[in-house]
């Protein structure tokens, strides 16, 4: 067990590294399409809205409450993450470099579970550092509609608790499913051979 | 080189079966320390999946083997016990050639510090930040082979490494196979190209139908024939 868990944090390392770089996926669609398309709908929702509430006429504008404060943040930045996720899952083995995975981690679970743990992580602190500094400023710059966002309300701390575990939830890394159905599915044919060809020999 | 193992392999009546057919039947082949071993045989002999499983990535259906004295399914650092370059196209689409090297040094456990010297090693310093993508295959070759070099590993296995390598690199590679045989490595390569057996390796070992039909070294080998061409002709049963 100890030897899968240090490969398990090579594996978390090499993501990493993997990663990085001027073509890296989380310069080109992280940063643009996790943080700053969020924040700039936010921003944006926020500002007609505040506006709109100022303007004396017909168009009523509700104040909102801190549970609707942060629905673009929830949308887009857990959408992107998990994209991201599912590419980098799918690229992995693409091709030749099947052969070279399978040399590194020969444990067939540890890149999935890496890449699990390293875009998890990712997509956890990335949406609850989002939710959390949203939850702050839009009170304080657009009083009229969100003056009753509050971070330290019984909502707004339900948020940063539960964020983290909606982000980085295994469910929503798809791609890898398929692979771990496929190992299973093996592992149950050889399973039920095995069984078939024990119930023959001992009739 | 890496600690105090006893540089090898060791096949031991080996079969490998895949999708339903027997690619390599009982293939047994001994692999020492300080030679430069030539695994020959036609296309789809079974070459390169006994190098695959040798590197751990296919399973084998009988028999044994074994890697510097032990077996290396699930060895925690395998760039370290056997360095593989079996294809020249393993590599991230997106990475630069010293990028690909990092991520493989972090994958493997192995310090970064010696990408620089293998890169150099390779002849890959001043293309080492440019994309793999825009790489020749000489030079993916080149990376591949320096891939290979980063666990310091007492044993090497090599699949065509000299395809595509220009007349600098193949005496490059050359001298490399030399150098390696002469730090004690043991070293496995497949290739069709005889003239560099001839020039660099120590011993063949020739594969057909997935049987190792001969194993000798290159002297050995040749002797009674024209040629070493014609000696492999002849074990493969193409000549008489």
């Amino acid at each position: 067990m100890p030897a899968a868990l240090g490969q398990l944090r090579r594996a978390v390392n090499a993501e990493r590294v993997r990663t990085g770089g001027r073509r890296s996926v989380l310069l080109g669609v992280v940063l643009p399409g996790a943080v700053l398309l969020p924040l700039v709908v936010t921003v944006v929702v926020a500002t007609v809205s505040e506006h709109f509430s100022k303007v004396s006429g017909d168009v009523e504008v509700v104040p909102v409450g801190t549970t609707n404060s942060v629905y673009w943040i929830l949308t887009f930045t857990v959408t992107v993450w998990c994209c991201v996720a599912a590419y980098t899952q799918a690229t992995a083995d693409r091709g030749d470099l099947g052969d070279l995975g399978r040399i590194l981690f020969p444990r067939s679970w540890t890149g999935v579970a890496a890449r699990w743990v390293f875009y998890g992580v990712g997509a956890a602190v990335c949406t609850v550092t989002l939710a959390a500094l949203t939850m702050i400023a839009l009170p304080t710059f657009y009083p009229t509609v969100y003056g009753d966002v509050d971070l330290l309300s019984a909502d707004g701390l339900r948020f940063v608790l539960t964020i983290p575990v909606y982000a980085a939830r295994p469910w929503e890394f798809p791609s890898a499913w398929p692979r771990w159905w496929g190992i299973r599915r093996r592992r149950w044919r050889s399973c039920s051979a095995g069984c078939t060809s024990w119930r023959t020999r001992s009739r | 080189m890496t600690g105090a193992l006893s540089p090898g392999i060791e096949i031991d009546r080996v079969s490998i079966r895949l999708a339903g057919r027997e690619i390599v039947r009982e293939a047994s082949l001994r692999v020492a320390g300080g030679e430069v071993t030539y695994l020959l045989g036609r296309n789809g002999a079974g070459k390169s999946t006994l190098l695959r499983a040798i590197a751990g990535i296919v399973p084998v259906s009988a028999g044994t083997i074994s890697v510097n004295g032990a077996a290396l399914a699930r060895a925690p650092r395998p760039l370290a016990q056997i360095g593989t370059h079996l294809h020249p196209d393993g590599f991230h689409s997106g990475h630069t050639g010293v990028r690909h090297l990092r991520w493989l040094a972090t994958a493997s456990g192995i310090n970064p510090a010696r990408v620089g010297a293998v890169l150099e090693a390779v002849g890959l310093t001043s293309a080492a930040d440019r994309p793999v993508t825009g790489y020749s295959l000489g030079m993916r070759q080149r990376l591949g082979i320096a891939g290979a070099l980063l666990g310091d590993a007492p044993t090497l296995i090599l699949d065509e490494p000299l395809n595509g390598l220009d007349i600098m690199g193949i005496r490059w590679m050359r001298g490399l196979l030399a150098d390696l045989a002469a730090d004690g490595r043991s070293v496995l390569v497949a290739s069709h190209l005889f003239d560099e057996v001839r020039r660099s390796g120590h011993r063949v070992a020739v594969v057909d139908g997935g049987r190792i039909v001969a194993d000798a070294g290159v002297d050995e080998f040749i002797d009674g024939h024209a040629s070493l061409e014609d000696a492999y002709l002849s074990t493969i049963g193409e000549i008489r």
